[in-house]
C-alpha cells in the first residue's frame, strides 16, 4: 500500500523550480574560460620547454641561422635593386632620348 | 612565467638587432652611394672598379656632357611637340608632317651621336676590359637599333629589352608577298 502511494506521488511530482534565464550563457562562458585557460596552459608548457637548456640552445642556433640567411637575402635583393635604379639613373643622365622618355613618362603618371 | 616572457622578449629584441645589423652590413655600399652627391656616378665607380683619379676624370666629362645633354633634351622636346601637333592637325601626310618627322629623326640622331661620343670618352678613361664592358652595356641598353629599356604600364622602366617590329608576319605570310 505504502509503495503504491510512493509510486503515485512520484508520478504526480512536478519540479517547480523557475528556469534560469542565463543558464545557456553561463554554460558557454564556462566553456570559453576552460578553453582559454587550457590554451594559456599549453602556451606556458611550450615556453617552459623552450627555455630548458636542452631545447633552448638548438632553437637559438636555428633562429640565428634563419635570421642570418633571411637578412642576407633581403639585403642582397635590396642592394641589387638600388644598383639597378642607379644604373637606370646613369643611363638617363647621359642619353637625351632616354632622359626625355623617362621625364615624359613620370609626368604622365 | 614572468621570467620566461622576459627571456623571450629579450631574445626577440636581440634577433631584431641582429637582422638590422646584417641587413645594413650587406647594403652598406649601395646605401652610401645613395647618399653621395651624384649617386648615378657612384654606380659607375662600383660597377667598373674606378680609381679616384679615373672617377674625377669621368666626373668632369659627365659634367661637360650634362650641359650638352640638357640642350639636346630641350630641342628634342620641342621637335617632339611639333611632331605631335603636326600629326594631330593634319589628317593626311603633307609637307608639314614630313618636315616635322624629318626634324624629329635628325634630332634623335644628334642625341644618339652625342651619347655615343660620351660613351667612348668615358670608356677611354677605364681599363680596356671595363671600357669594353661599359660600351657593350650602354650600346645594348640605349643605342642598339630597335632595342630600348621597356616602359611598363605603371611608367616604370625595366632593363629587359624588347625586340621591336620584327617583320615576321610579312616573312611568314602564306601568299609569300
Amino acid at each position: 500500500m505504502k509503495e503504491d502511494d510512493l509510486q503515485k506521488q512520484l508520478e504526480d511530482w512536478e519540479i517547480d523550480v523557475p528556469d534560469d534565464p542565463h543558464f545557456r550563457a553561463s554554460v558557454w562562458r564556462e566553456i570559453s574560460i576552460r578553453e582559454k585557460s587550457s590554451a594559456i596552459e599549453r602556451f606556458r608548457e611550450i615556453l617552459e620547454k623552450l627555455l630548458s637548456v636542452r631545447v633552448a640552445t638548438p632553437v637559438a642556433i636555428c633562429a640565428m641561422f634563419a635570421i642570418l640567411v633571411a637578412a642576407s637575402l633581403h639585403g642582397r635583393h635590396s642592394r641589387e635593386q638600388t644598383w639597378d635604379r642607379l644604373a637606370m639613373a646613369y643611363k638617363s643622365s647621359i642619353d637625351p632620348i632616354f632622359h626625355t622618355e623617362v621625364k615624359s613618362s613620370s609626368e604622365r603618371h | 612565467m614572468n621570467r620566461a616572457v622576459a627571456i623571450v622578449l629579450l631574445s626577440l629584441a636581440l634577433f631584431t638587432c641582429l637582422y638590422v645589423c646584417i641587413f645594413r652590413w650587406v647594403t652598406d655600399d649601395a646605401a652610401s652611394a645613395m647618399k653621395a652627391e651624384h649617386p648615378e656616378l657612384e654606380w659607375l665607380r662600383y660597377e667598373y672598379n674606378l680609381s679616384d683619379e679615373q672617377f674625377s676624370e669621368i666626373f668632369a666629362k659627365h659634367k661637360a656632357h650634362d650641359i650638352i645633354c640638357r640642350e639636346l633634351c630641350q630641342e628634342l622636346v620641342t621637335v617632339q611637340n611639333a611632331l605631335d601637333e603636326a600629326i594631330t592637325e593634319n589628317p593626311e601626310v603633307n609637307s608639314a608632317v614630313s618636315e616635322a618627322i624629318s626634324s624629329w629623326i635628325s634630332q634623335r640622331e644628334r642625341c644618339r651621336e652625342a651619347t655615343i661620343l660620351h660613351m667612348y670618352e668615358v670608356s677611354r678613361v677605364m681599363s680596356e676590359e671595363d671600357g669594353a664592358r661599359y660600351r657593350k652595356r650602354i650600346f645594348d641598353h640605349l643605342i642598339a637599333p630597335g632595342r630600348m629599356p621597356h616602359i611598363s604600364k605603371n611608367g616604370e622602366f625595366h632593363e629587359e629589352l624588347i625586340e621591336h617590329a620584327a617583320p615576321h608576319s610579312i616573312e611568314s605570310s602564306p601568299s609569300g608577298e
